[in-house]
């Protein structure tokens, strides 16, 4: 059995009208619901990823509150029928691909027959004077996974491999100062150059590990830093610039976005035939590097 | 791959300030209506050092995890952390990136793991249990390691200044104790062993009835808003039928098979939510001696709470190898759950490590 992406949702936010989480996730989901085959009821697992919410609220888990607003399985009486676990998944930029990894852990397990994995990351609180620029689009995602009988097809294979070397290389926390909280984002300003580093060495033994050659992928999904970073993550990996796909805004870091804003390029413009292979690749605070197959 | 999976190890951090209901509720400006102690059963909990915070919780109680452990950090495929505070510094500092479980990541050199935090109020620990567990019967990973440091008595410090009523949303606030608390998961082919059966789920229509985020007034710090009779209400009724048809015609039905160990937030609340669960069953599922009550001198420790008292019951030699234990899951959001244990011999291998320093404790 293998668990693909069965529909998917992005609400790209341009004129950044939307400032709060719930509404991103919503404006995402709702027509990533709308383009599936399942019902809200199938969902079992909701997983949110986004790192920066609404009012920095730390109980209960953002997940619970889309839960609700997504009305999946929200107000059951008793236990005896169709029921959702929702919680948080926080890990930087890597929140989207480890969701999909423990959705598909999830059902393998008979836990859930369906899994829904969001994100809709804002900043909510004032960026302190002497933080960095946060560098993300505010966006919102959502992708339905599910379970296929053929094993390969979909995600097959997962590697997360973290440089704790380069831990302060990203860094953001909120604290109180003069009567208010703040955000602060300290990233090193050579922060691509590290990320693409990592991607190299990861990538390398991730290759190594699956025993298959990089020329062996139809295309290539990156984290969608800046239109620059895919670029040279093509140049660093030493593969064709046209088998990689480059979705990245001149305004921000698809940040949680990322994947699914790739999955949904490549569905919407019929980028890939059945039987063709991506390699995904994501980047993100720890330093860490996320791999993964997906068989389309 | 295996059939089920067991707690391979478990590990607590108690961190030695202790705060008293008298002293929380002498430093309330507005002094609540109702009396603490004899409310909740709580007379002191646990308080975290002056220069401690959540990760210093959670690095003590991974430590004596692996003390007990015949595992070593290299040997886990995957780190979780399911604190709810994110308080780590000075200045109400929270962190957001990397996770917490990122750097526990570096302190342990966790390198090759799966690593992220999964928080999920106090049903974080339980809510981790159920995917670590399907990580590993997916034939994912082999073991993972699951970590909370609760640093929770600031809600109760802005409680006191915060409180405008006799009845306020900030009293549940006043209930809280620190903790760290931390369990490796393995995998075993022994169907008598370990999980036999663990469920979470979320009633997500009632996500409202309790926020935790940061203080809106000048003096800063977080703050906790609860409607806690309504969630009571909820919970007490949905848990009772959850556990109850859970249980219902099982051996799980016989008081005598297990240990009770539900969330633990009061005495009183676990007696009702007891009576409750032995009402839908029609049996007694749980009684005053197999109910594990552990609030006296812990509070509620949230997310780390069934694993405190689990530890500490362990300790006193309530708890022993072999015994089986009846878990209730309760949080805000509102999660539910259960979960039917059989330990195999952590206890025996906990106080081949712990006797003597317990022992020491307790004649202190």
């Amino acid at each position: 059995m293998g668990t693909r992406v069965e529909s998917v949702g992005v609400f790209a936010n341009r004129d950044g009208s939307v400032t709060n989480s719930i509404e991103l996730v919503r404006r995402a989901a709702e027509p990533c619901l709308e383009g599936s085959m399942y019902n809200r009821k199938d969902i079992g697992v909701l997983v949110s990823v986004s790192i920066y919410r609404d009012d920095y609220c730390c109980e209960p888990s953002f997940a619970n509150f889309i839960q609700n607003d997504l009305k999946i399985n929200h107000d059951i009486k008793d236990s005896s029928g169709a029921k959702s676990l929702s919680f948080d998944l926080l890990n930087g930029s890597m929140g989207f691909l480890n969701g999909c990894q423990l959705t598909g852990a999830m059902i393998r397990a008979g836990k859930a027959k369906t899994g829904l994995v969001v994100s809709g990351d804002v900043v909510d609180y004032p960026i302190n004077e002497n933080s960095s620029h946060p560098g993300f689009c505010q966006t919102g995602a959502a992708m339905l996974l599910d379970e296929v009988p053929d094993r390969d097809v979909g995600f097959t294979s997962f590697f997360f491999k973290t440089f704790l070397d380069s831990q302060e290389a990203y860094e953001s926390y909120i604290f109180f100062e003069n009567k208010r909280f703040t955000m602060m984002f300290e990233k090193d300003p050579a922060i691509e150059k590290i990320y693409l580093n990592a991607i190299t060495r990861g990538v390398t033994e991730f290759l190594e590990r699956e025993e298959i050659g990089i020329d062996s992928f139809d295309l290539i999904l990156p984290s969608q830093i800046s239109p620059g970073f895919v670029k040279s993550l093509a140049d660093a990996l030493g593969v064709e610039e046209k088998k990689v796909i480059n979705v990245a805004r001149e305004d921000g870091d698809l940040f949680n976005a990322s994947l699914p804003t790739t999955i949904a390029h490549v569905f919407e413009n019929g980028l890939a035939s059945p039987g063709q292979k991506g390699l995904i690749i994501n980047v993100g605070s720890g330093v860490q590097v996320g791999c993964a197959i997906y068989n389309f | 791959m295996a059939i089920n999976t067991f707690i391979e190890s478990l590990g607590a951090y108690i961190p030695e300030g202790r705060l008293t209901s008298k002293e929380i509720i002498e430093g309330c400006k507005v002094k609540p209506a109702i009396d603490l102690e004899e409310l909740t059963g709580i007379k002191s909990r646990p308080v975290a050092g002056e220069n401690e915070y959540v990760l210093d919780l959670s690095r003590n109680a991974v430590s004596k995890c692996f003390e007990i452990s015949r595992y070593s950090p290299e040997d886990m495929d995957m780190v979780v952390c399911t604190n709810i505070s994110r308080y780590n510094g000075p200045k109400f500092e929270a962190d957001f990136e990397p996770s917490n479980a990122m750097q526990l990541a570096k302190y342990f050199d966790f390198s090759n793991a799966i690593i992220f935090d999964q928080p999920n109020a106090c049903a974080g620990m339980f809510t981790a249990l159920d995917v670590v567990d399907a990580y590993i019967k997916a034939g994912v990973i082999r073991r993972g390691l699951i970590v909370s440091g609760e640093y929770l008595t600031c809600l109760a410090r802005n409680a006191q200044k915060e409180m405008r009523s006799s009845i306020d949303p900030q009293f549940a606030s006043l209930t809280v104790g620190d903790a760290g608390a931390a369990m490796i998961l393995d995998g075993t082919n022994d169907p008598a062993l370990g999980f036999h059966h663990m469920e979470v789920f979320t009633v997500a229509e009632h996500s409202d009835l309790c926020i935790g985020k940061v203080s809106e007034e000048d003096h800063g710090g977080f703050s906790m808003y609860a409607d806690s009779a309504r969630i009571h209400e909820v919970a007490i009724a949905m848990a009772a039928e959850h556990i109850g048809s859970t249980v219902k015609g099982t051996k799980w039905e016989h008081s005598e098979n297990h240990h009770f160990i539900m969330h633990q937030t009061a005495n009183r609340a676990i007696k009702t939510q007891g009576k409750a669960i032995n009402n839908w069953v029609g049996n007694t599922v749980c009684s005053k001696e197999n109910s594990v009550v552990n609030v006296q001198d812990r509070g509620n420790s949230a997310s780390t709470a069934h694993f405190i008292a689990l530890w500490d019951h362990i300790l006193n030699g309530t708890i022993k190898s072999g015994d089986n234990i009846l878990f209730g899951v309760q949080a805000s959001g509102i999660n539910l759950g259960v979960a039917m244990y059989t330990l195999d011999d952590l206890p025996a291998r906990i106080l081949a490590v712990e006797q003597g320093a317990y022992d020491e404790a307790v004649s202190a």
